[in-house]
């Protein structure tokens, strides 16, 4: 009877160990949306795409910010972007600053990523560009 | 009989605490420290990839600059280095700007454990 229980208490530990291991080793991060970095320089064009532009095609910011690098004459508007998943064995991220005139017009960019590159998106349409045909 | 199970019970939960302390929060370490100390020696212009590839090793990811139109755009290697001990993490970023073939300049930042320390007292 002594040995069953005690077995029983054996095989509760080791199952319980193995049930944590297992969701450590699985244990996932993800935050914030990958931004498709690929639309800056083909779908949004300096000095005439707008905010709402911006935030159409990129989607909404992860943060906002200002920026006055060497070569501004101003400080400019700064939207941020930030994307990381990972697990316990491996982390990565991507992170986009998008920079924008005086007037509010989408002005450029800068992002660095340690993520493997993602698949090509599919291309985001505003539906006032979507034209009856003639 | 019952102090066998009782003891069973301990185990188990010893071993759900210790997996939960030391599985679950492990210190983890991604990347590589970024060598920022040996950025003194590339030079704008003159410092080609291969030079940098040497120096500091392959860069863990890519990006680009292009942050005014007036602005030629320029490649970013991408070094990193995180660690983390489930309570605090500690970030080195290393942004190298390279024109085409060649260094054009570099931006880095980190976390620093001095600071960590005067900001807990």
């Amino acid at each position: 009877m002594d040995f069953r229980r005690q077995s029983r208490a054996s095989f509760v530990a080791t199952l319980l160990a193995a049930l944590l291991v297992q969701g450590c080793t699985e244990l996932k991060v993800r935050a914030g949306q990958r931004p498709d970095v690929s639309v800056l320089e083909t779908q949004l064009r300096a000095n005439e795409s707008t905010r709402e532009d911006v935030r159409w095609i990129l989607g909404p910011p992860f943060g906002q910010g200002a920026a006055m690098l060497p070569f501004h004459d101003a400080p400019r508007e700064m939207w941020s972007y930030y994307y990381e998943e990972g697990t316990l064995t491996d982390d990565r991220r991507i992170m986009l600053l998008v920079y924008f005139s005086k007037d509010g017009h989408y002005e450029g960019y800068m992002w660095f990523s340690s993520l493997p590159p993602a698949a090509p998106a599919v291309k985001q349409t505003k539906a006032a560009d979507v034209r009856a045909p003639p | 009989m019952r102090l066998a199970f009782v003891n069973g019970a301990i185990v188990a939960s010893v071993a759900a605490i210790l997996l939960t302390v030391s599985g679950c929060a492990p210190t983890v370490a991604y990347g590589v420290k970024p060598q920022t100390d040996r950025l003194s020696q590339f030079v704008p212009g003159q410092t080609k990839a291969a030079d940098i590839l040497l120096s500091l090793g392959e860069p863990r990811g890519k990006g680009a600059a292009h942050p005014s139109p007036g602005l030629p755009p320029r490649e970013i290697w991408f070094y990193e280095y995180v660690r983390s001990d489930g309570k605090t993490a500690n970030l080195d970023l290393l942004l190298v700007f390279m024109n085409g073939d060649s260094y054009d300049g570099h931006l880095w930042f980190s976390s620093v454990d001095t600071f960590k320390k005067s900001y807990n007292k």
